[in-house]
């Protein structure tokens, strides 16, 4: 983009080109990013176990690889509908420990240049997860703050 | 300041300075019965040393200062120009609490001041003054320490409730500074300030000289008995104990990936098993060879993988000498706390959640069991009481005792307490047995009389202490005799990682229930179910069995009660339906992990041999949703 007049102190004759790489999701035909360095790994819808005495949001648990993961419904954490089929499961790391959410298709690895990086202009809503928005080659793309909505599940 | 490069140094010096920390306070609990040991006086001098040492190294004045202090002190027992006091040795106490104190403080990255009162304290006793004052001329009065330390909720009360009170709080949070206040508060020159009230005054007053009497018990020369056998069990251990630090990170890694290698192994058995059944031939056979060695040496790995969970129990017992000595001077008793079995061990995870339960029933048996010196003498006991904490394994479990040799529990008192309360009704209390009355005490009502008077909302009551031991799958038993003393008998399975489970199954979803709780099955046709005000009741022989349905219960519905499982919860029997059962089996319990966190009823999961994910219940938790109340999510 020739119009945008990279700004700092940064060496004039090299455009700033620190991106970040994100893994696009499609939540309900929504582009949702997730920093890659937060994925462990992404696996096919498992048998998901049920816990009674959990809130809704908790899906189950999932054995993965000889380890129990919870699993996460995203889009009822987002605030999102439930019509599409979820059909895979991204692994999430995070502070509080693995956590699994259901998605209902990977989009690919997203690299977005910082200065693409536009604060979160919805209000409301799941907006306290959604750090900032960006305008990718797949469309506009809501970064996920991986952290923050964990410690919103965490805390109940 | 501790900065990056040091974070390392530092990080182990925390963990030696803790070692020689809990070495120098027991050395000094043992020195108080025979100060003329030499070689316990010259171990403690060498940890100060070290200590002072390494603080040096890393700059932390503060430790540097009160070790040096501490150490000139000891240097100067060791020389024989002093003798040791109880007054040096609560010196010696008071910087051992501080630095531990100011550890934690450094690592944070706090400044620390020099505590100059300890230090004066210390420089006072080492030139040979008898000052048991801060040094500092002005005495705190009751209310400011409090209010300084935030405990301002405890104002108004007697010194004698509010220290008991802070020496039950759970160790990390028990202000020892505070309570070494109110200790010199209490023993000191000067009077405490004049509570408002002339009942307190007089329990205050009580509390001084009982405390005085103790403190002149102390200073006389010590009984010789014992003296070999207390001079075998410290004899220092030889140098270089081979013993390895290890993340609880990496063991825990090492479990899972066991964990893996054990549910593959169960494949391949499988697999193997009908390759067998639809192939013969001598590379079978000799594969079958193979196949049961792997199995075994996987068996064996996983065992030795477990046992690294394990510690000695010591790490916990020798927490409570000071425990004692503290709560024995404070209530004006003498009471010598005999510890046995410091080298069984126990996983790591139990032992850490059984401070605070040991901690209450220590606490019973000085305060309620032993009795006072003078009541002791007249009943012909020996003046100074016994509490006995011991460790031993039996079968596959490992039990912890605390014994006391004080006045019993008085079976009679403990049943009027619990009709008073409305816990029994008369009628049941004639058919009581011994067992049953005993049993009462840990009974969530019971112990709320005493409960209410202590403050900041601990129901700290034997039924806290059943709920931490059953929740680690142990069981609690009592046997007490009048005027003999009372033993408090708690057991665990060794390892906790693998428990025996019987599998059910209800509305098609299957569940492990863990077996310690089934006392028996009962096939859903014979069971005898009726309804008690509208609530299903399962009638077994001559008793009436609350029955709770599972599938309900879990939120999931239920096809048919299959059968019906009855279970020993704390001192209650309770029955669970289920659909169907599918016999037992050893489990490999896993957290749910972190983001789920703990759900009361359910205890984990485990991981079947064909890969499949099943929830371990526990009942206990299940129960307490369904008498609480509290619906489903």
């Amino acid at each position: 983009m020739a119009d945008i007049v990279p700004v700092g102190e940064g060496k004039p004759e090299r455009v700033s080109t620190r991106v970040e790489e994100f893994l696009g999701i499609s939540l309900e035909k929504e582009l949702i990013g997730i920093p890659l360095k937060k994925i462990l790994t992404i696996s096919k819808v498992v048998e998901i176990v049920d816990v009674p005495y959990t809130p809704s949001y908790i899906v189950g648990v999932i054995n993965l690889r000889g380890e129990i993961i919870p699993v996460l419904s995203l889009k009822q954490l987002l605030r999102l509908p439930e019509t599409d089929e979820p059909t895979r499961i991204v692994v999430l790391d995070s502070k509080h420990g693995k956590a699994g959410s259901l998605v209902d298709s990977i989009v690919g690895v997203v690299r977005v240049p910082l200065e693409k990086f536009e604060p979160n202009p919805m209000v409301g809503r799941y907006s306290e997860f959604v750090s900032h928005v960006a305008q990718t080659e797949y469309g506009l793309m809501e970064i996920l703050d991986v952290d923050r909505l964990m410690d919103s599940v965490v805390s109940g | 300041m501790i900065n990056d490069e040091m974070r390392e140094i530092f990080n182990e010096f925390v963990v030696e300075a803790e070692e020689n920390l809990q070495k120098i306070e027991e050395n000094l609990l043992q020195l108080e019965k025979d100060p003329e040991n030499e070689e316990i006086l010259n171990a403690t001098f060498r940890a100060m040393h070290t200590l002072k040492g390494g603080a040096g190294f890393l700059g932390l004045q503060a430790v540097v200062e009160v070790a040096h202090a501490a150490e000139d002190v000891l240097g100067k027992l060791r020389s024989g120009e002093l003798r040791l006091t109880p007054d040096i040795n609560d010196a010696i106490l008071e910087a051992v609490d501080f630095i531990r104190s100011a550890l934690p403080r450094y690592e944070a990255g706090e400044e620390v001041e020099v505590p100059k009162d300890i230090v004066d304290r210390l420089r006072a006793l080492e030139r040979g003054e008898t000052t048991t004052g801060t040094g500092s001329g002005e005495e705190p009065s009751l209310d400011d320490l409090l209010d300084r330390y935030g405990f301002p909720h405890l104002k108004g009360k007697p010194i004698e409730e509010v220290l008991e009170e802070l020496i039950l709080l759970p160790p990390e949070e028990r202000p020892q500074e505070l309570i070494e206040e109110l200790d010199k508060l209490m023993t000191g020159g000067k009077p405490p300030p004049p509570p408002p009230e002339e009942k307190e005054r007089e329990a205050e007053r009580k509390m001084i000289e009982a405390v005085q009497e103790v403190k002149e018990e102390a200073g006389q020369e010590p009984p010789a008995e014992e003296k070999p056998k207390e001079k075998k069990e410290v004899t220092p251990k030889p140098e270089g104990e081979k013993v390895l630090r290890i993340d609880v990170r990496k063991i825990e890694d090492l479990m899972n990936l066991v964990g893996e290698l054990v549910l593959e192994r169960n494949r391949l058995l499988r697999i193997f098993q009908r390759v067998q059944e639809e192939y013969q031939s001598k590379t079978i056979d000799e594969l079958e060879t193979v196949m049961s060695s792997l199995d075994r040496i996987v068996g064996d790995l996983q065992l030795a993988v477990m046992k690294t969970r394990m510690q000695p129990v010591k790490r916990l017992f020798q927490k409570f000498p000071r425990v004692v000595r503290d709560l024995a001077r404070m209530l004006g008793k003498e009471v010598e706390l005999v510890l046995e079995g410091e080298d069984a061990e126990m996983d790591k995870t139990v032992l850490e959640k059984l401070e605070e339960p040991l901690i209450h029933l220590i606490r019973n048996a000085v305060d309620h069991g032993i009795e006072p010196p003078e009541e002791r003498e007249r009943l012909g006991k020996p003046r100074k009481g016994t509490v006995k904490l011991s460790a031993y394994y039996h079968g596959d479990r490992i039990f912890l005792e605390v014994e006391d040799d004080g006045r019993g529990i008085d079976l009679e008192k403990v049943k009027q307490k619990a009709l008073e309360k409305g816990l029994i009704t008369p009628d049941r209390a004639e058919k009581m047995t011994e067992k049953d009355i005993l049993f009462l005490i840990f009974h969530p009502g019971f112990s709320t009389a005493e409960g209410v008077s202590r403050v900041s909302g601990r129901g700290v009551g034997m039924d806290v202490v059943m709920n931490a031991v059953t929740s680690f799958r142990g069981t609690i038993d009592v046997e007490t005799e009048r005027g003999r003393g009372t033993r408090i008998i708690l057991s665990f399975p060794l390892t906790v990682g693998i428990i025996r489970s019987l599998l059910v199954a209800v509305n098609g979803r299957y569940f492990a229930i863990p077996i310690y709780s089934v006392l028996e099955i009962i096939q859903g046709e014979d069971a005898q179910i009726t309804t008690v005000s509208g609530k299903e009741v399962l009638i077994l022989r001559d008793l009436t069995i609350p029955l709770i349905n599972l599938g309900e219960a879990l939120g999931i519905g239920s096809e048919r009660t299959g059968y019906v499982i009855v279970s020993q919860i704390g001192s209650q029997k309770v029955a669970f339906t289920v659909d169907d059962l599918f016999g037992d089996e050893e489990v490999v319990v896993k957290p749910l992990g972190k983001i789920i966190g703990e759900v009361q009823g359910i205890s984990g999961a485990t991981i079947t041999g064909d890969g499949k994910v099943v929830l371990i219940l526990d009942l206990d938790g299940i129960l307490k949703r369904e008498m609480s109340g509290l619906a489903l999510v």
